[in-house]
């Protein structure tokens, strides 16, 4: 029974990887041709060069946001109607959250890689303000896995208000949008080092995400998303499967 | 392999409404039962809870002697089918065949393919350009093809047109045949499909009306023919569900067993007695009170 289980999310996580695998290599292809050309043109054109790739940085958070939107909405009645429990249902969706995380976190360290060696085959410098997030294999690791936390937080938050909007109509559906949206909202402004935030928080020994060393950060975006996920995972326990 | 169903004392409650009343009733592994009832008498509700697409809110059920809600086991081995499709619209029919084939445990590819084919459905068509009646055929073809020890088809073919309906129905019974298992159809046509039937379940406001096996069903009424002012004489004081009169004769249908004496007494009228079509039972069963005096 747990054999069947597990295969069971395992299949639903391919499922939704074939469904929207296409959609995700569009959005990649998109961003780097975008901002490979933004890349050329501002620091071949232009006087003073910097980073482009920083600026897609906000891109993929949006982007796994709205396939975490899609998950409850499109997938859930199909499987379930197929015979996939919710339970596995809900772990092939973590499985597959996770998965594209990572995935756009990679893909969104290896961009700075990429830049920085162009960069630095030119003499240029890629970040003014002496931050390197990918100045080493142990610091490209860690702000990775900021971007992997934040990319997460966002996708789980996206799957959580759309699964209150099945469960519990519109109106609750969009009270859910700002307690679910807060922690990544509130990752990404500690991330980019908002100094309000920090301001709140007390700058001491928060030292967070691209200006110091490997921090807290990642494990706070962990419990986020956990705390995310454990909510729409109770949300979906008990859904009733609708017709269209 | 095929699944018995235990209901008891089921009830479902939408906010206010309840959908089903206090319901019980038992259906035997390896049967195909017809799930009659009149718009808005529960059918869709019952099977939603049969196949776990929700949870009862009181009494139990048991699905191959198991609660099926999120029950792996069950779920992965019951299909049911409903009109709209639970399929995705955006996908190919081959997709969908596909999908189909990746989460059904028995599933007959061979069978899927034959079936398309006998429906003429387009494998590289999208979902949502496809007709009301290609829909449902393909709505068929998932729950045939699935071979699931509970297949439960709730008024899937009512967007089909006469031949592929007839198609489905031969299909059904031929491979029910070949693979015995629970098939629950739940259906407006009942005349169409009354004969594949072994047994009938008829409800109505959330309750059971009736469940017996359809043989039952169909003495529990007479049609008697013949000259309809003899008719009328013998059927006097009866139960009259139907009556229908071309020239002097006559058909009158009514409800209720008649005895050996009263045959005999029909036969010594000139009168001839029949069955009773499913269809005038299940009208006079499921008739509001008011309607019925």
């Amino acid at each position: 029974m747990t054999r069947l289980r597990t295969n069971r999310a395992t299949a639903v996580a391919a499922d939704l990887v074939r469904a929207q695998g296409y959609i995700v290599l569009l959005f990649w292809g998109a961003m780097i041709a975008l901002f490979g050309v933004i890349s050329t043109l501002v620091n071949i054109l232009g006087t003073s060069h910097s980073s482009a790739w920083v600026g897609a940085r906000w891109w993929p958070q949006f982007f796994l946001l709205s396939m975490g939107v899609q998950l409850t909405a499109q997938f859930l009645r199909i499987h379930v109607s197929h015979g996939v429990t919710r339970r596995a249902f809900a772990l092939g969706g973590v499985l597959y959250g996770v998965g594209m995380s990572v995935f756009s976190g990679i893909v969104m360290q290896l961009g700075f890689v990429v830049e920085r060696a162009v960069f630095a085959a030119n003499g240029w410098e890629q970040f003014h303000d002496q931050v390197d997030i990918v100045a080493s294999p142990l610091r490209a690791m860690g702000s990775g896995l900021e971007f992997v936390a934040l990319y997460a937080a966002y996708f789980f938050a996206g799957w959580l208000i759309s699964t209150c909007f099945y469960r519990l109509g519109v109106v609750i559906g969009l009270l859910s949008i700002i307690p679910a949206v807060a922690p990544s909202v509130t990752m990404e402004l500690l991330q980019w080092h908002n100094p309000t935030l920090l301001g709140m928080l007390g700058s001491a020994g928060r030292s967070l995400g691209l200006t110091g060393t490997v921090s807290t950060y990642p494990a706070i975006g962990a419990i986020a998303v956990a705390i995310l996920a454990a909510l729409t995972i109770a949300q979906l326990k008990t859904a009733a499967i609708n017709e269209k | 392999m095929s699944f018995g169903i235990e209901v008891e004392n089921l009830s479902l409650d939408y906010g206010d409404t309840r959908a089903l009343d206090d319901m019980s009733f038992t259906i035997p592994s390896g049967t195909i039962v017809g799930l009659l009832g009149r718009n808005g008498s529960g059918k869709t509700s019952l099977v939603s809870v049969l196949a776990a697409f929700r949870r009862g809110s009181s009494g139990e059920v048991r699905v191959d002697g198991q609660d099926p809600f999120e029950n792996a086991e069950i779920m992965a081995n019951t299909c049911l089918i409903r009109e709209g499709g639970d399929v995705a619209d955006n996908e190919r029919v081959s997709s969908v065949i596909d999908f189909a084939a990746r989460h059904r445990l028995n599933w007959d590819a061979a069978l899927a393919d034959r079936l398309l084919d006998r429906f003429k459905l387009p494998r590289k068509k999208r979902v949502k350009s496809l007709s009301r009646g290609m829909r449902s055929a393909l709505g068929v073809v998932l729950g045939m093809a699935s071979r699931a020890p509970l297949t439960i088809f709730d008024e899937v073919h009512l967007g089909m047109d006469a031949p592929s309906r007839y198609a489905f129905y031969e299909e059904l019974l031929n491979d029910y045949l070949e693979h015995p298992r629970t098939v629950i159809l739940s259906t407006h046509l009942i005349e169409e499909v009354a004969s594949l039937f072994e047994d009938v379940l008829i409800i109505d406001h959330g309750g059971v009306v009736m469940h017996e096996p359809t043989e039952d069903v169909r003495e529990r009424g007479v049609a008697i023919t013949g000259p309809i002012e003899a008719v009328d004489r013998f059927c006097e004081g009866m139960t009259v569900l139907n009556r229908q009169q071309l020239g002097g004769s006559g058909q009158v249908t009514t409800f209720g067993t008649m005895t050996d004496d009263r045959r005999r007494e029909a036969k010594a009228a000139g009168l001839e007695l029949g069955p009773v079509p499913l269809q005038d039972l299940f009208v006079h069963l499921t008739k509001d009170k008011e309607d019925r005096s």
